[in-house]
């Protein structure tokens, strides 16, 4: 306790030094008084005395010191000192601080910032209690996907697995809710029960499904989306236990959920203000291995790994086949990680976005490791006078280092603040730019990381060469012959390793950058197969929508209720194509990118079965005018046009993509498919006539699925796909002559003939595509900037260090003109050392890009990791900046008059 | 061995601390004195060090100073102990008692195997 009141005493004596040293001068003189006056007394002269009392004080001076050493703290005030000296020379030389500062900051800050948006972008983590562990089980197909299977396959799954902890599931559906604002269009998904104790969300208000209401026949109950609760129920906190007509049908309100639940998450951003029902099986599911249009999800139990998983699986659909073994006729399952087949496998990019982080912080280390490097050989004979005049190596070095530790402070300093203002930035983004902004939180991992190895290198970039000039001989510094530094110095080697260095990461990360560049052009540039132009989007949804749970097969097809696409949606379309300004308008199920999709398995007649590889299409029913609505060319045959009724012929139309999946160079056209007969109602086989261009279909930029078009009025009311495609929500594609806003026009065209509909998501085709690109793109442009901001520091850096590296060596090239060399010999020295260190660099570079390419391939669209014209880009702009870099300062090297270089530097 | 003594490490500010519980409040210059009378001469002190020995005494508060006055009219600092310093006095007293009484017998002639 003494001690810490004695330091306490001592800092604060730091601040009123100047006050106490006058005190205790006047105490001395007052000791001093007093003992020449005993001195006088006893005898001597005052001269005498005072001389006596001055000598056994101990002089003045020291005692002084002595006292002021106890008063304050001597190293802190020593520290003090080389602080305020470093923030001098730092103010000294402004632009020197300001690019080191800004450096640093843009390694730190701008690198964090970019990462975290980066991350938070792509990554998406799924708010579920064990999201890692969470898989999706589905039917196992060529390609990954959410693909359906059926519920007896989800019950035998979920009985006899021990390996997973839960298994549960859920059924895509769409619906209607009615609220006193009138009909709303939502996404309707049946779970089991089971499903929220599985991801461990929390209702907002009331309860989750309980066991009881996830059977057949049990209570028609709801929980709402806090999104559809807010906006079409006003918030009411009473709405639990109220009646809500669902499809036509009261149901009860059991819970809302809070908008962080957003699952399945697969159906698109339409969940957010969706509801959910409970699956209660229908006939259809409890007895029909067939129906497939049920999804499943299991957790990992703890300590089991999804290999071992996939061996239970498919030991399962082995039971199922009724074998013991997996044979041929198995229906195998694949478990896929669902965060993985959601946002695709993103570790590849993690890695790359770490590399391209950590490289571009090296660059910025690098940097400014170089400019203090410069400094000091700048300043050798500055230290080397001050080491004569007797300072020690030691408190150089302090002194050298505390101008590295203030600068990388300040510097990251800035960096912090820089990221701060830049997720503030972020945050600040009209909604839903990135999504959920607002839960983008600084990593300050990532921040404190980065500063950790941004101070460390400055200051020791800071401190070798100070160790370097105090180890040399004062002497031969202070003498101005020895003041050059040449190419075979420490100093010399250590710039050139630097040039060689900086050179391969810019090599690396340009090729890096060039890469993603190329997938950004390649996707801006990518064939959506149709125009955007003047196209206006829409859906529609009956007010009795069948949804796909309640489906059933009819057995009767004798008095077939009549469709409501001869009833409703054709006459619909022609009052819509007689409204002024409208060119053509169509009916389409499967409008690409709105995420409505449904697919299908199909036999083509007359070939054999493949039963490992179960043929697969997206199915969509269309009406006429489709092609020219959306501007996609007709590749053979004809399109579906208005002549395809319901008594005439069953036509249909394939994609490019299908023709090339299951007719490989054969002509289609003529062929017959089958749509699953009986078990799905489809009973006639559609004959195909025409091939329509490939459209993307859920992701720009994914290759085209194979699509099956079936006209509108030839699905049989009494099949499952009338229900599913056309008894429910469905879109339209209105073309107009100019912009023009159609909304109004089309709600009273269908108020007219079919006031029973609920209209929503008017939206252009423009933006449509522009809503599906955009985090890709943002992806892609952040990780643009990212690099662009590297690159420019690299060019910056190599710039300096090079020109640098001549100017050292301006008195070796005075020396040489002195003795004859011609001008431009000492132009070709110069050109031939900064070439031979970019050659290097360069190659060094290359090879290291070829081994990172293979890690951002997955990021890649369109592109090869050995891009040759990404190679030859980053090979010729930084041959030419280091060209440039070289031959400014060669330039200069041979017009030094020889004499001044020699006399004075 | 020199005719006078230098002051042994740390004993200085026991000695100042035990001058002034016995003389009260006293100047430096007088302290000084005081300390090498109370030797009896045998030490010598150099003036000089006796100030950062006493800054160091009052940063730690076992004593206070203020300006005063001395007998022959002199501006000058004076030094008096706290009650700390009472009790310091005390405790430094009998550390110092006990652990010269524990040298004296490994120094004392060895009276018996």
């Amino acid at each position: 306790m003494r001690q810490l009141r004695a330091l306490w005493i001592r800092l604060r004596g730091l601040i009123g030094a100047r006050r106490d040293e006058d005190d205790f001068a006047a105490e001395l003189e007052s000791h001093v008084a007093m003992h020449t006056e005993d001195g006088i007394r006893t005898g001597l002269s005052p001269t005498e005395a005072r001389r006596q009392a001055l000598i056994r004080l101990g002089g003045a001076e020291q005692t002084r010191q002595a006292y002021r050493e106890r008063h304050t703290l001597p190293w802190l005030e020593n520290s003090l000192r080389d602080v305020r000296y470093a923030l001098r020379q730092l103010r000294k030389s402004p632009g020197f601080a300001l690019l080191a500062i800004v450096t640093l900051a843009l390694g730190v800050g701008a690198n964090t910032a970019i990462f975290t948006v980066i991350e938070s972008v792509l990554m998406r983590p799924l708010p579920y209690a064990h999201a890692d562990r969470l898989l999706y089980i589905g039917p196992k197909i060529d390609t990954p996907g959410f693909y359906k299977t059926s519920w007896l396959n989800y019950r035998d799954i979920r009985s006899q697995s021990r390996l997973l902890k839960d298994v549960a599931g859920y059924s895509e559906d769409l619906s209607v809710v009615e609220s006193a604002d009138g009909p709303q269009n939502v996404v309707a998904p049946h779970i089991t029960p089971s499903l929220f104790s599985m991801l461990g969300t929390r209702p907002l208000l009331g309860r989750a499904f309980t066991e009881a209401e996830g059977v057949t026949g049990g209570p028609s109950v709801v929980m709402l989306s806090e999104e559809l609760w807010r906006q079409n129920f006003h918030a009411d906190r009473n709405i639990v236990g109220r009646p809500v007509k669902v499809g036509g049908t009261l149901h009860t309100v059991v819970g809302v959920m809070p908008a962080s639940f957003q699952f399945p998450d697969e159906m698109g951003p339409d969940i957010r203000k969706g509801i959910w029902l409970p699956l209660q099986p229908s006939q259809e599911m409890l007895t029909e291995r067939g129906y497939q249009f049920f999804s499943i999800v299991g957790e990992l139990a703890p300590g089991v790994t999804r290999a071992q998983a996939q061996q239970e699986l498919d030991a399962i659909a082995a039971h199922i086949s009724g074998a013991t073994t997996i044979t041929k006729n198995t229906n195998l399952f694949r478990a896929t990680p669902y965060q993985e087949l959601l946002t695709g496998s993103v570790r590849p990019v993690l890695y790359a976005l770490f590399a391209a982080v950590a490289l571009v912080l090296l660059i910025a280390c690098a940097n400014v490791s170089h400019l203090m490097i410069a400094r000091c050989l700048g300043r050798q004979q500055e230290f080397a006078v001050r080491s004569a005049l007797g300072a020690g190596r030691w408190r150089l070095a302090r002194q050298m280092l505390w101008e590295g530790m203030l600068l990388s402070l300040l510097g990251c300093g800035a960096g912090v603040i820089l990221a701060q203002l830049a997720l503030r930035l972020v945050r600040k983004l009209p909604d839903g730019t990135i999504p959920s902004a607002d839960s983008i939180g600084l990593h300050w991992t990532v921040v404190l990381a980065l500063a950790a190895i941004a101070i460390v290198t400055t200051v020791l970039s800071s401190l070798l060469p100070a160790l370097l000039v105090a180890r040399s001989d004062p002497q031969a510094a202070l003498q101005a012959a020895s003041r050059g530094v040449g190419p075979r110095t420490v100093s010399g080697k250590l710039t050139g390793w630097l040039v060689m260095g900086e050179v391969a990461l810019s090599t690396l990360l340009l090729v890096g950058t060039g890469l993603l560049f190329h997938t950004l052009w390649n996707l801006e540039e990518s064939q959506l197969g149709f125009d955007t132009d003047r196209v206006t989007t829409f859906s529609a949804t009956p007010e009795d929508a069948a949804g796909f749970s309640n489906m059933a097969v009819s057995d009767e097809t004798q008095g077939a209720p009549a469709s409501v696409a001869t009833l409703v949606y054709q006459p619909v379309l022609e009052r819509i194509r007689h409204t002024p300004g409208v060119q053509s308008a169509a009916l389409i199920t499967a409008l690409p990118l709105t995420g409505f999709d449904l697919k299908s398995s199909f036999e083509i007649l007359g070939q054999a079965k493949d039963p490992a590889n179960e043929a697969q299409a997206r199915v969509s029913a269309v009406s006429s005018d489709y092609a020219r609505a959306m501007g996609t060319p007709v590749l053979r045959g004809r399109m579906i046009g208005d002549e395809d009724v319901s008594t005439a012929p069953f036509v249909t139309v394939i994609n490019q993509a299908f023709e090339k999946k299951y007719f490989a160079g054969k002509d289609p056209v003529g062929k017959q498919l089958n749509l699953g007969g009986k078990d799905t109602g489809m009973i006639k086989p559609y004959t195909i006539i025409g091939v329509l261009a490939d459209q993307v279909d859920n992701k720009v930029g994914s290759p085209a699925i194979p699509l099956i078009l079936l006209p509108q009025q030839q699905i049989p009311t009494t099949s499952l796909f009338y229900q599913a495609l056309l008894k429910t929500t469905v879109s339209f594609v209105v073309k107009t002559g100019a912009e023009i806003p159609v909304a109004a026009e089309m709600q009273s065209v269908f108020h007219q003939a079919a006031p029973g509909f609920a209209l929503d998501d008017f939206q252009t085709m423009r933006s449509l595509v522009d809503k599906n690109t955009f985090s890709h793109k943002l992806g892609l442009y952040l990780v643009a900037l990212f690099a662009g901001l590297a690159v420019a520091m690299v060019i910056a850096g190599l710039y300096g260090v090079l020109s640098q590296f001549v100017s050292y060596r301006r008195h070796e090239i005075g020396v040489r003109m002195a003795l004859g060399a011609s001008r431009s010999s000492v132009a070709r020295l110069v050109l031939r050392q900064g070439a031979m260190l970019i050659g290097a660099g360069l190659v060094a570079g290359l090879l290291l890009a070829l081994a990172a390419g293979r890690l951002i391939k997955g990021f890649l669209y369109h592109v090869q990791p050995l891009d040759l014209w990404t190679y030859l880009f980053a090979v010729l702009l930084l041959t030419c900046v280091g060209l440039i870099a070289t031959l400014i300062p060669a330039r200069r090297a041979s017009s030094i008059e020889p004499m001044r270089a020699l006399r004075a530097e | 061995m020199g005719e006078k003594n230098d002051v042994w490490q740390g004993t200085l500010a026991l000695m100042a601390l035990r001058t002034l519980e016995t003389m009260g409040p006293l100047h430096g210059y007088g302290l000084a004195r005081r300390i090498e009378q109370t030797s009896g001469d045998l030490l010598q002190l150099n003036y000089g060090t006796l100030y950062p020995a006493l800054l160091k005494l009052e940063q730690e508060g076992y004593i206070r100073s203020r300006w005063g006055v001395s007998e022959n009219n002199r501006r000058a600092k004076f030094y008096e102990l706290t009650k700390a310093g009472q009790r310091q006095v005390k405790k430094a007293a009998a550390e110092w008692e006990q652990a010269t009484a524990i040298l004296a017998r490994f120094l004392a002639p060895a009276e018996e195997a």
